[in-house]
């Protein structure tokens, strides 16, 4: 009894990033390109059927649905080298193929046009499934297509599997260059729907990647394809506990109760140490790993996909390292408790201090350049500052007014601007919220639209939709 | 079992036929019954040869006596014979010599060599010649007439010169004398032996008596009866009364030699309980009082008291001999304390023969010098005779301990420590003697694997009579007999520390004869010896001073170790590679101790929605049968058709306690279930129990947090839900990682270590023993254990007032049933919590509206008739929850202090 997942890919870098994902996949499970197992891959041991599944001449096909609003990502996926192992009919590109030309509100308006053919694949999908456990939408919140079409289908999605989880690995904006002059708008009407009708996100900064790939891989400027590497590391590395059957963390539900004690706060970012990439040569660093190394250098800001700064009174509301590799159990507690006694990582004053470690196996048919990895999901009050960011980003724009007419040809907007504001009243609540929580009353927080644990008083349901389990 | 040759059986029945007169003709019903018995009775009985080389000892020592009692001429006669038969190739020589030497009644009385005349000879009939033929049937008729050559011709004789009558062979000559010869020769052949006069043969068995000799003894011992003293000149004072007998130091000797023989002697008198008294210790019975010519009266009772120690020895232990031993290992003691004393009375006979036999040497006559003799040869037998007590008794000589093998060992070292090389070398000898019958069971037991109903007096091993199940074979079929007392094994304590593996071995033995087609290796004669001096020292005669009892311990040890090293190593590959231990072992984990954490995740969910859904039939045996094969029937190492659920215990309680009543086996298979005995199969349930109440504790506060809400969720209800998760989900990772991940490859390498099945064994009772003691299930941490039941039964109650919230606040948006929401509140625990509680928490609206599934109408249906749960005492929860986290990790602290179980500190910081 499988617990899957279905995986939605919009805009242009959720593909990108979904299509290393899924190669990163197939190497890890020894599939082949055309989805055939290899040879030496036969002995199982693992659950493919969590992300796969296997068509009737026993290839294994992603459970994948790639939506974009204009060909070009699509394009180059179904004529790359994985190209054989998609199902054909999970493409989705609208025949006309424009694009939302970075705008949220084309994106969320060509949502309504081609919702009709993607519940379908979706609900294909999900017949699909023995016991579905609930959706990852790979996006950019700051494109048009990943943004809008994104914030669509987690809404639809929301209403339409209410009770399944949904968690989004979100790539958010560099704040400090963008091509997209925009993005501060679609950030923000994104992030409503992030707050809303996701469970969890992942945050991944393209900011934070782009030093990261220049620190680590030590590369000036780092191609999409080197920062999607990143994406597709990190991602294959938190979603290892539920391809490898261990003791714990088999089910993402599982993962996510213990992150996230309460419903706004669910934006949790990622480290990732250490890194090493085959195409650059400068990135094949010698180097020695230890456990308590790894713990120690998943806590530092440096190693975090958002760039934030640390104040003093930021802090942890919970933390997961996934260690793989060779990882004696007794030096991952000595590690814990080093980290406890220095105090390396300061937790919410409200709350348990309890770093959770899920020692998982490591698929043998990748080769492992360190003895031990580790990959730190955590729940972090310094979130904030990325989204006061936005907001201010935002309202720079919003207050001249700048750059509304593209939204305003669209339908969401074509009674006015509310959605900004109420967009933008969500996201200061949950700024508000995250800086709550770093204060030891945060049991007694009444503020936001309606106080602490619950989410904005507007209900995004819409009456005639139809529910499904 | 083989057919009896025909041989046999004919043999048999002439021995019944001579013996009852009856035949199989005559009475074939009970010459059956007689056939039967006699063939049990030469089946179940060893015929051990006759050792020929006692018999040529014996045969010799008669020789030497016929010598000494001046009957030289028999003795000759004996061992010209004796010679003889050794040059024939007679191969039951030995038995013949037995029987005859059984059947000899005082040889060296009753013989009379004349009589040796009187055996008919066997003749020899002469080898056939043909003189001989010729003149029974000579050869006579035309066709041997003589050939006239010369009828034709009259030149012959001329040309020749010779007359024909002379070449003639002489038997060919038809003379009267010639005739008269052969028949007196045929005559002689044909003549029967004349029969032996059997007066001359009864007179053999006839004893003369000569009337003069005991008049003759009597005078030379004239000290018995002398009573006037015979005055002497001597330097020495001696006490001389009317009755006191001047004795010769000659004739003392003899009479002590006498008295060391066994004999009576007026210088000593034998009591009721055997002991040896000097004359003079009872002055009533003292009618001739003895003395020396040239000793004082005080040395001369000193050295007949010695004497007298010396006599009581002897008598005491060839009063040992009289009695009847029934075990095999006591008889081989009592077998090789007879040859010892054998070689005493040598030793006494050669004192005496050095004063009879030796005219012509003289000889000095000193009882001082014999009594220093003597006192060398007698010393072990002291020592013997010290220990004799001990080992006369009734439990001594039925008890499996065999505490004369004790006696023995320890004797033989202290004779060897002291020095007493003579001691040591008695003992030594005494000991192997009776050793190799005591290890003769023990090796059978080894090598095939079997005791023999007789044998069980003697060995340690008990096998149990009643029918024992194949997976309990190992565990109790045979065990150790053990003292009531102090409860260690019955047996020798040189033995004590090879029991075991003796034990195992044997019981491997009987492992793979049932696992595979194993050959024991045949059973070698009874005679064979185990173990000796030889095969300790190797005749190495440097090592006299080595320490026997380390010589020994190796020795005995080499002898276990090389039939456990090569039964035990074949029965543990057997089990390991062929009976899939790794597999079962495997299996008990992905089954008990979630190794598959996905599957442990679908059994407590839908065990949960079961609880949830009916509460009376959710643990009904067949069902969560059906469902634990349904789960675990896709594991490799699983057969998941061995998986059984047995029939719950119904208890009142929350979740957590209900789920304690779910219990269920694995059947292994029997060779393994040996390995993994049911006793250490407890620990497994245990720790899954605990496994199972945290991950359905975890499951029920899992559900997703409600996304488009309505109202907002209770802070303190958010919070005690995170700390009971965090809680749980640390404990977890401590016990799955820490502990059960570890602990189990640590068992993996221990047993890839092991050499035999008990090893194994104890390996796993180990594992299975520290693990629980690790996971918090020992004794001594039941405190802490019920403070961890009390937070996980406290985080099923918060899961429910959150179930219900998230209702209320999600305002009919639904919530995941699948991952096993448990809202079902019981009548009773509602009653008993409100009383508990005192603060009120109010304001959550358990309406729904919106489109509700059946189930959650039919729940609301229930929870309106039984009172919605509207009261939560977040507070005091939280109070709570705080005491109970704070006194599990005081008391883990504490007892990581205490250096038990330094594991806690970690967790106990974690949490």
């Amino acid at each position: 009894m499988p617990r899957e997942i279905i995986t939605l890919q919009a805009g242009q870098c959720g593909n990108s990033v979904g299509s290393q994902f899924w190669q990163q996949l197939c190497l890890e499970h020894g599939i082949n390109q055309d989805g055939n197992l290899e040879d030496f891959a036969t002995e199982g041991g693992d659950r493919k059927d969590v992300f796969f599944y296997q068509s009737d001449d026993t290839r294994y096909i992603p459970r994948a649905i790639l939506l974009d609003l204009e060909p070009r990502v699509i394009n180059t996926i179904q004529t790359g080298p994985y190209k054989n192992i998609y199902n054909p009919e999970n493409f989705y590109v609208p025949k006309d193929g424009s694009g939302a030309g970075n705008i949220w509100a084309a994106g969320f308006a060509a949502g309504e046009k081609l919702w009709d053919d993607v519940s379908d694949m979706i609900d294909r999908e999900a017949d699909g499934s023995d016991s579905l456990e609930g959706f990852m939408l790979l996006h950019s919140i700051a494109g048009g297509t990943g943004s809008g079409l994104g914030s669509f289908m987690l809404e639809r999605l929301n209403d339409r599997y209410p009770k399944k989880i949904i968690q989004t690995y979100s790539v958010f904006p560099d704040n400090s260059s963008s091509d997209v002059v925009v993005q501060p708008y679609n950030s923000m009407l994104s992030m409503r729907r992030l707050v809303q009708n996701a469970d969890s996100v992942v945050v991944l900064d393209n900011g934070a990647l782009t030093r990261i790939a220049a620190d680590r891989l030590h590369v000036q400027s780092p191609s999409f394809a080197q920062t999607n590497q990143l994406v597709s590391t990190v991602m294959s590395a938190s979603t290892t506990t539920l391809r490898y059957p261990g003791y714990m963390h088999n089910d993402l539900v599982g993962i996510i109760a213990s992150l996230i004690p309460t419903p706004r706060c669910h934006f949790l970012m990622t480290s990732y140490t250490p890194f090493t990439s085959d195409s650059v040569e400068m990135g094949k660093t010698v180097r020695k790993t230890t456990v308590l190394d790894v713990m120690r250098r998943l806590l530092q800001p440096k190693n975090r996909m958002v760039s934030t700064n640390v104040s003093k009174k930021s802090c942890y509301i919970s933390i997961l390292n996934i260690i793989q590799g060779e990882a004696d159990p007794t030096d991952v507690h000595k590690s814990l408790l080093r980290i406890r006694e220095r105090r390396l990582a300061t937790f919410i004053p409200w709350g348990p201090a309890s770093i959770q470690v899920a020692l998982t196996k490591k698929s043998p048919y990748v080769p492992m350049s360190t003895r031990v990895s580790g990959l730190m999901l955590s729940n972090h009050t310094s979130i904030a500052q990325l989204f006061k960011r936005i907001m201010t980003q935002y309202n720079r724009l919003r207050q001249r007014n700048a750059f509304l007419e593209n939204y305003k040809k669209e339908a969401p907007f074509a009674d006015g601007l509310q959605e900004f504001d109420e967009a933008k009243a969500v996201v200061q609540d949950l700024i508000e919220e995250y800086e709550a929580a770093e204060n030891p009353n945060y049991l007694q927080y009444e503020g936001g639209s309606s106080g602490l644990g619950a989410t904005s008083g507007n209900d995004a349901r819409e009456p005639g939709r139809t529910r499904m389990e | 079992m083989s057919e009896t040759p025909k041989v046999v059986k004919d043999l048999l029945a002439k021995l019944i036929y001579n013996t009852t007169g009856i035949s199989e003709r005559n009475d074939a019903s009970n010459f059956k019954i007689c056939q039967k018995f006699a063939l049990h009775k030469i089946k179940n009985h060893k015929f051990g040869r006759p050792n020929q080389f006692e018999v040529a000892r014996t045969l010799g020592g008669y020789i030497e006596r016929y010598s000494i009692l001046d009957n030289e001429a028999t003795g000759a006669a004996l061992a010209s014979r004796l010679d003889e038969l050794q040059n024939t190739d007679f191969q039951l020589a030995p038995e013949v010599l037995t029987l005859l030497l059984t059947l000899a009644d005082r040889p060296f009385d009753a013989d009379v060599l004349t009589n040796l005349a009187n055996i008919p000879k066997k003749t020899v009939p002469k080898e056939l010649t043909w003189e001989d033929i010729m003149a029974d049937d000579p050869l006579e008729g035309e066709l041997w007439e003589d050939i006239d050559y010369g009828a034709d011709s009259d030149l012959s004789m001329e040309d020749d010169g010779l007359m024909l009558g002379e070449i003639r062979p002489p038997g060919l000559i038809n003379d009267t004398k010639s005739t008269t010869s052969t028949v007196a020769r045929r005559s002689r052949v044909v003549k029967k032996p004349q029969e032996p006069d059997m007066s001359d043969m009864l007179g053999c068995f006839v004893v003369p008596v000569d009337e003069t000799i005991p008049d003759i003894l009597d005078q030379r011992q004239y000290w018995t009866h002398t009573t006037k003293p015979i005055p002497v000149p001597s330097s020495i004072s001696v006490r001389l009364t009317d009755n006191t007998s001047i004795m010769t130091e000659l004739d003392c000797v003899r009479e002590i030699l006498i008295m060391l023989g066994g004999y009576e002697s007026p210088l000593f008198r034998k009591t009721d309980d055997n002991t040896v008294e000097p004359y003079f210790t009872d002055p009533h019975a003292v009618s001739i009082d003895y003395a020396l010519q040239h000793t004082g009266n005080g040395s001369f009772r000193a050295l007949l008291r010695q004497f007298a120690e010396f006599g009581t020895a002897l008598t005491a232990l060839r009063s040992f001999l009289n009695q009847k031993e029934a075990l095999s290992t006591r008889q081989a003691f009592v077998g090789a304390l007879a040859r010892k004393l054998k070689d005493m009375r040598e030793t006494l006979a050669n004192l005496q023969s050095r004063f009879v036999d030796n005219p012509e040497t003289t000889q000095i006559v000193s009882i001082m010098d014999i009594q220093s003799e003597i006192e060398r040869h007698i010393r072990p037998y002291l020592t013997l005779f010290r220990i004799l007590p001990a080992l006369n008794t009734r439990a001594a000589a039925s008890s499996r301990s065999a505490p004369h093998l004790d006696a023995l060992y320890s004797s033989a070292c202290t004779g060897q420590m002291t020095g007493d090389m003579e001691s040591y070398k008695f003992f030594r000898e005494l000991f192997f003697s009776s050793l190799n019958s005591y290890l003769r069971p023990i090796r059978e037991w080894m090598e095939s694997g079997e005791l023999q109903a007789e044998d069980s007096a003697i060995c340690f091993i008990n096998k149990n009579e009643e029918e024992v199940l194949p997976s309990e074979l190992w565990e109790k079929q045979y065990s150790i007999i053990t003292r009531t007392t102090d409860g260690v094994p019955e047996a020798p304590t040189f033995i004590l520390p090879f029991v075991e593996k003796i034990f195992t071995t044997g019981k491997s033995v009987i492992f793979l004869k049932r696992l595979i087609n194993y050959e024991v290796p045949p059973v070698p004669s009874v005679s064979r010896i185990e173990l000796d001096m030889s095969s300790i020292s190797g005749n190495s005669t440097y090592l006299e001073l080595a320490p026997f009892e380390q010589l020994f311990s190796d020795a005995l040890s080499a002898w276990v170790s090389r039939k456990h090293n090569s039964v035990g190593s074949l029965l543990r590959n057997v089990l390991y590679y062929d009976c899939g231990l790794l597999r079962c072992l495997d299996a008990l984990d992905h089954i008990y101790l979630m190794k598959d954490g996905h599957l442990m995740d679908v059994l407590t969910t839908t065990l949960l929605d079961r609880l949830r859904r009916d509460r009376e039939m959710w643990n009904d045996r067949f069902l969560i049968t059906e469902l634990l094969q349904s789960i675990f029937h896709g594991v490799p190492c699983i057969d998941a058709s061995r998986l059984s659920a047995k029939h719950p215990r119904n208890i009142r309680g929350g979740t957590i306690a209900k789920l304690a009543t779910i219990n269920f086996e694995y059947t292994l298979p029997w060779p393994i279930a040996n390995l993994l005995p049911p006793s250490t199969i407890t620990a497994y349930h245990t720790l899954f129990t605990l496994l199972l109440q945290l991950t359905s504790t975890i499951s029920l506060l899992s559900p997703l947090l409600p996304k488009n809400a309505a109202g907002p969720l209770p802070p303190p209800l958010l919070l005690l839900r995170h700390k009971i998760l965090t809680f749980a989900r640390t404990l977890l990772t401590y016990l799955t990682s820490l502990i059960l991940l570890p602990q189990s490859l640590k068992l993996r390498d221990a047993l890839e270590q092991v050499k035999d099945v008990e090893g194994m064994i104890n390996v796993h009772r180990r594992y299975t023993k520290r693990v629980r003691e690790m996971c918090l299930l020992g004794e001594k941490m039941k405190p802490v254990k019920k403070a961890v039941v009390q937070i996980l039964s406290l985080g099923c109650e918060v899961a429910e007032w959150y179930a219900v919230a998230c209702k209320g606040v999600e305002g009919g948006g639904g919530i995941d049933m699948e991952r096993g929401q448990h809202e079902g509140i019981e009548r009773q625990r509602r009653r008993e919590r409100k009383k508990r509680r005192v603060g009120i928490f109010r304001g959550v609206d358990t309406e729904t509206e919106g489109d509700t599934s059946a189930m959650e109408v039919e729940e609301e249906e229930e929870e309106e008739e039984e009172e919605p749960t509207k009261e939560m005492d977040l507070g005091g929860s939280l109070e709570r929850l705080e005491g109970l986290v704070g006194f599990v990790r005081n008391s883990l602290k504490g007892v990581s202090r205490a250096g038990v179980m330094p594991h806690f500190d970690l967790l106990a910081e974690e949490l």
